[in-house]
């Protein structure tokens, strides 16, 4: 596969205002008519949950991490009519196993059982003390429309390195 | 009660509870990098207010009141806070009081029309899905 067409990239620990800040530059991509609305507004959706996902897997949890080749990552690759964003990040082995299972069950479901998968649990988690409901994997599916790809890759005895993997077609 | 104003930051949507005009909006980006901390006082207003009129219950049936959300962007973490909203103003609409939801979106942009659909399925309210000027 050539990905040559690389429209953005950032290597490093997210912060908040990181996030804001590239989603910013996917603006100026946008105005430079390289998007189209219709691609912008999928793209911002699953580049946010992405970023954010990999922010909430680091932040606070990763103190000290001392392996350069395995830092954040974050790619969006145009590939004729689709777009690839490719997100990679440190995880502890201890959050592996829910992910993997939320992102197994994501490829082995359709699109209307995706959607009525997200309702239940935005009610079940309603009034739950979890910050987040914990739906943001679940949304990109609904967006994307499309099969996930995703590896975890042994760095160490508490680390893998996730990358999730997620191709956007536009019309 | 006094209203509540909230001014629109770059992560934040414009809030403005309007108690004498029965009226609440919510619009812009809401993608708080606190989201608990954003939406508890908003919450709790609101929790308030409800409780207040649910006790006048012999007269809900006469309340009107209308919720606006115009957002551009939400996340996921916001929706379970959008839905709490939505879920106390559900025991007025319960009492038969008006409540009425408009929900807009950007006629190019599926995935807020498609919030909406799913969040009034999910709080068994219609929502009025209109489509921004």
């Amino acid at each position: 596969m050539t990905r040559n067409n690389q429209l953005l990239f950032y290597k490093g620990f997210f912060s908040y205002q990181l996030v804001n800040n590239l989603v910013n530059e996917l603006f100026l991509i946008e105005k430079s008519g390289v998007l189209n609305t219709i691609a912008f507004k999928k793209i911002q959706i699953v580049m946010i949950e992405m970023l954010e996902n990999s922010y909430k897997y680091t932040s606070g949890k990763i103190t000290s991490f001392n392996h350069p080749d395995f830092f954040p990552e974050f790619r969006i690759f145009k590939e004729n009519k689709s777009y690839r964003l490719i997100a990679s990040n440190p995880i502890h082995h201890e959050d592996v196993t829910e992910l993997k299972q939320r992102l197994d069950k994501i490829n082995h479901i359709d699109l209307p059982g995706v959607r009525k998968w997200y309702k239940e649990i935005l009610k079940n988690e309603l009034y739950s003390k979890k910050q987040s409901p914990g739906i943001g994997l679940i949304r990109m599916a609904k967006v994307v429309r499309n099969k996930f790809n995703y590896t975890f890759q042994k760095i160490d005895n508490n680390f893998l390195y996730y990358t999730l993997e997620i191709l956007i077609n536009t019309k | 009660m006094e209203n509540l104003y909230i001014n629109p930051t770059e992560f934040t949507p414009k809030v403005h509870f309007d108690i004498k005009n029965k009226k609440f909006e919510l619009i812009g980006t809401s993608r708080p990098e606190d989201v608990v901390a954003f939406y508890e006082s908003i919450i709790y207003k609101i929790e308030t207010y409800v409780n207040t009129m649910l006790n006048n219950e012999d007269k809900t049936e006469d309340f009107i009141f209308n919720l606006t959300f115009d957002l551009d962007y939400m996340n996921s973490a916001s929706s379970k806070y959008i839905l709490q909203i939505l879920d106390y103003f559900k025991k007025l609409y319960l009492k038969k009081a008006k409540i009425t939801i408009d929900w807009y979106y950007e006629d190019v942009d599926d995935q807020i029309f498609e919030d909406g659909e799913d969040l009034s399925d999910v709080i068994k309210i219609p929502f009025n899905l209109k489509p921004r000027k």
